[in-house]
């Protein structure tokens, strides 16, 4: 057995409410074995071999911030470009700042363009016309005319290219004039044209080394934001086998500072949701449940499976409860409804912890109406069908949630960039100002967490706990106050509620006894600084199962 | 021998779950003969095809003796059509399978612009027994009434089951909800959604024809492109099928009408004349060869090289 190691602080936050503060936390082997102050740990000091640990004197420490909902191979993809974009992404690895004028974000485009060889091209993510104004194909060849270079929309569904680009891609060039979502004259592809565009790139970024180099930018992106544990919310993304080796090899590691445990897709390998066939029905259960063998140290398989209700949020294909949309256009099922109803029931009945991708009013009610029928047919107590990422809703399927046993994920980031927009152009000011409705789901006594869905948002548990709380978007309008969520709420939604949702509470998420020893370091305590400050304390570094990594 | 496509003609297939998707592709798949398909499926565990029919089955793909292939669409409908326009000879016509879910107008946007394919048309089964009733679901009646809105023809199925005072109250209602074409799922066919080697007749075709009634012109002409279009768009919306050429200014065009599709493309193929086809109890002769004898009845003579 190996000595303690009793680290002192300036405040410990445990989040047990027992014992809500605590100034020492002894720590063997990865696992605490005390929480409360050197006098009340002299039972374990004096007893053990043990060394004081006050590198953390000047600062505070709390359990290990959790993101259940992120996406690491996406992030992978994504990561492996530039950025350059208005909203502030503090990456790890680079200088790049804010970009919020034309001008800057044209010096940050040549300085791109000048940093590598003509042979590789160049990919930049975060054009937004509203900070960036137009970019067309003319402007990016006379930044580079040899190097192909590749624009990113902010919202992920347009890119800009350059006539070098063109000939990189072998494109068709008299298919693609005939493609309605492709204009070459602008060097534009959107949409469904992004899908030719990405016939070329996809092989580009998925290629081993760079994909990996994308995977090692996530785990530090998880580790700067204070994760110690996270949720791979989709898997597999691409290709099971490769995305499983790279996975082990880059976030698999013993040096790795954050445990992954991973939601399968409700799919079984041909991509199939179960017909009325009985052996289909085993097949995905035992389909599901066979990803447990992979599990190790940091990477497992629990008990969860993810399903798909309606569309994405940021493309404005979330399904909405009558009246729809501004412009009259429809969101979308990814499953349709009776086939989501006949998969949830064979996974409720094999006993998993269900986590339903629903954004839209109409996409939580079809997966509250189907938990209703499920309980109805064959009751569970504590479920934890989980409402993912939250978008829309009212307060009247908020009750019904709490009654029947479900918990939610919510992405709050929505509201932070989209209230403002979707209110003047897409939904309507009512319906986006209630976007994410966590003040009626805290009021209702449901658990509740917050996520980013990484890359879909920054990676910072502390920016969201301050969204969640204060409620103020991007255009600094406070929206819907009322569905604020209180300061202890919204630090248990990134913590011990967090872990609730991934059903490990019992090992993670708060500071007693017997947990883990995980901690994210702080520069300022959260209760100190209230819910104004909260985005602005510094993250110095974690402690993931009693070794400090520190940033 | 077939004159050479430049592109492969794509028809998307759509409708709701449980609407016959399925089982019309199992049979386009069975009863091609000359044409090569290729056909895009969401997943094998629907398609049924008899064993002696498959040649070699795959991981995400099955081949036929009768030269046409079977593929899944696993990560993306691009990737699986890339996997399909590879194999040679080339085929002569690609059917997507829109998963039930989607807007076929968006599938069909694969038709218009992927590289190697050009858009055919986009058919949507429709389940003549259930459709009314699907079309107040909560939760996807508007999908339905959408998925209809987006077809250029509408298949059909399971009219069998209908009464035909339940059959005339379906005609009424699609009437109010689509400004397609309608025939019965059973007519569809390969040759019916694509053949042009007999222009002069649909006879061809296996239908019944005395349900169906065609017109046909000898020699087709237009003062321009626009003329052409304005007369295209003066047919009634009941024809199912509108094929083959026009003159203008002594250049040759390919007309293909699809349901409410149509598309004018320039053309090095012999043939002259056009032939139209509705059912018969939609619109009567008259209608269709009045329109239809506008392009006749055009004062320029014949170029002399068409005999």
């Amino acid at each position: 057995m190996s000595e303690l190691v009793v680290y002192t602080a300036r405040q410990i936050r445990t989040m047990e409410p027992s014992m809500p503060v605590a100034e020492a936390i002894a720590v063997r082997d990865g696992q605490i074995v005390g929480v409360g102050n050197l006098e009340s740990l002299k039972p374990w000091l004096e007893q053990e071999r043990h060394t004081i640990d006050d590198r953390f004197s000047g600062d505070v420490l709390m359990p290990g911030f959790i993101d259940p909902h992120l996406h690491p191979s996406m992030a992978a993809r994504l990561l492996t470009m530039e950025f350059a974009t208005a909203v502030e992404w503090d990456l790890p690895w680079a200088e790049i700042g804010a970009v919020s004028t034309r001008t800057d974000f044209l010096d940050a485009l040549n300085k791109f363009a000048a940093d590598g060889p003509d042979d590789e091209p160049l990919f930049i993510y975060g054009h937004h016309p509203r900070w960036h104004g137009d970019v067309d194909r003319e402007l990016l060849n006379s930044i580079n005319r040899q190097r192909p270079i590749v624009v990113w929309h902010r919202g992920y569904h347009s890119i800009i290219v350059n006539d070098a680009c063109y000939q990189w891609m072998g494109l068709d060039m008299d298919s693609a004039r005939r493609h309605p979502q492709i204009d070459l004259e602008r060097g534009a592809f959107f949409e469904n044209g992004l899908f030719v565009a990405n016939r070329h790139f996809v092989p580009h970024s998925l290629e081993p080394s760079r994909f990996r180099l994308g995977l090692e930018r996530a785990r530090d992106v998880i580790h700067a934001g204070g994760h110690t544990t996270i949720c791979d919310a989709a898997f597999p993304m691409y290709d099971l086998e490769l995305e499983w080796a790279a996975l082990e090899e880059t976030i698999g590691g013993s040096e790795v500072p954050f445990r992954t445990e991973f939601m399968p897709y409700a799919v079984n390998t041909e991509g199939m949701a179960p017909g009325d066939d009985d052996q289909q029905r085993v097949d995905l259960v035992q389909q599901i449940q066979s990803h447990r063998e992979r599990n190790g140290h940091r990477l497992t398989f629990g008990n969860h499976v993810k399903m798909l209700a309606d569309g994405g949020f940021f493309a404005e294909l979330m399904r909405l409860n009558p009246p729809g949309y501004l412009d009259g256009h429809d969101g979308e099922w990814i499953t349709p409804p009776e086939q989501f109803e006949a998969t949830a029931r064979v996974l409720w009945n094999a006993g998993f912890q269900i986590h339903v991708h629903c954004t839209g009013d109409e996409g939580v009610e079809l997966a509250l109406a189907t938990l209703e029928k499920l309980q109805w047919e064959r009751p569970r107590f504590d479920h934890r069908f989980t409402f993912e990422h939250f978008g829309l809703s009212d307060a009247q399927q908020v009750r019904r949630i709490g009654r029947q046993g479900g918990v939610v994920s919510g992405q709050v980031y929505y509201l932070y960039e989209l209230s403002d927009v979707f209110g003047r152009t897409s939904i309507g000011h009512e319906r986006a100002s209630q976007m994410t409705r966590l003040g009626t789901v805290e009021r209702e006594g449901i658990p509740f967490a917050l996520h980013s869905d990484f890359t879909m948002a920054p990676a910072k548990p502390l920016h969201n706990a301050w969204i969640a709380t204060n409620r103020i978007n991007e255009s600094g309008e406070l929206v819907a106050p009322n569905e604020r969520v209180s300061l202890d709420a919204a630090m248990r939604a990134i913590t011990i509620d967090a872990a609730f949702i991934l059903n490990k509470e019992a090992e993670i998420g708060s500071l007693r006894w017997g947990k883990k020893a995980d901690f994210t370091v702080l520069n300022e305590d959260p209760w100190d600084v209230g819910i104004e400050g909260l985005r602005d304390i510094s993250i110095k570094g974690t402690v993931f199962e009693g070794t400090p990594y520190l940033l | 021998m077939r004159p050479a496509r430049p592109r492969i003609p794509v028809t998307v297939i759509g409708g709701y779950l449980g609407a016959g998707k399925t089982s019309l592709i199992n049979r386009l798949l069975t009863e091609s003969s000359s044409e090569r398909l290729g056909v895009l499926v969401n997943d094998f565990g629907e398609i049924n095809i008899d064993d002696a029919l498959i040649a070699e089955r795959g991981v995400n793909t099955i081949s036929l003796s009768n030269g046409c292939v079977c593929c899944t669409i696993r990560d993306s409908i691009g990737s699986a059509l890339d996997e399909i326009l590879k194999i040679r000879p080339l085929l002569d016509h690609v059917i997507i399978e829109a998963s039930g879910v989607a807007h076929p107008a968006k599938v069909a946007l694969y038709g218009q612009g992927w590289p190697g394919c050009s858009l055919n048309a986009v058919v949507v089964a429709v389940d003549a027994s259930t459709i009314r009733t699907q079309s107040n679901d909560r939760f996807v009646g508007s999908l339905c009434l959408e998925q209809i809105r987006q077809a250029d023809l509408l298949a059909l199925t399971h009219l069998d089951l209908l009464a035909d005072s339940q059959t005339e109250l379906l005609f009424d209602w699609l009437n109010q909800h689509s400004n397609s074409a309608t025939l019965d799922a059973r007519a569809l066919s390969i040759p019916f959604l694509l053949g042009l080697e007999n222009t002069s007749s649909f006879d061809d075709l296996p239908l019944k024809t005395n349900n169906f009634l065609t017109s046909h012109i000898a020699y087709a002409f237009a003062n321009s492109k626009d003329h052409l279009w304005s007369i295209l768009d003066d047919l009634p919306i009941q024809i199912l099928r509108l094929k083959g050429f026009v003159n203008i200014d002594g250049s040759k065009y390919l007309i293909q009408r699809v349901g409410s599709r149509s598309s004018v493309e320039a053309t090095d193929l012999n043939g002259d004349g056009l032939v139209a086809i509705w059912p018969a109890d939609s619109c009567d002769s008259q209608q269709v060869t009045e329109v239809l004898e506008q392009l006749h009845s055009r004062c320029d003579p014949p170029p002399t090289s068409v005999v």
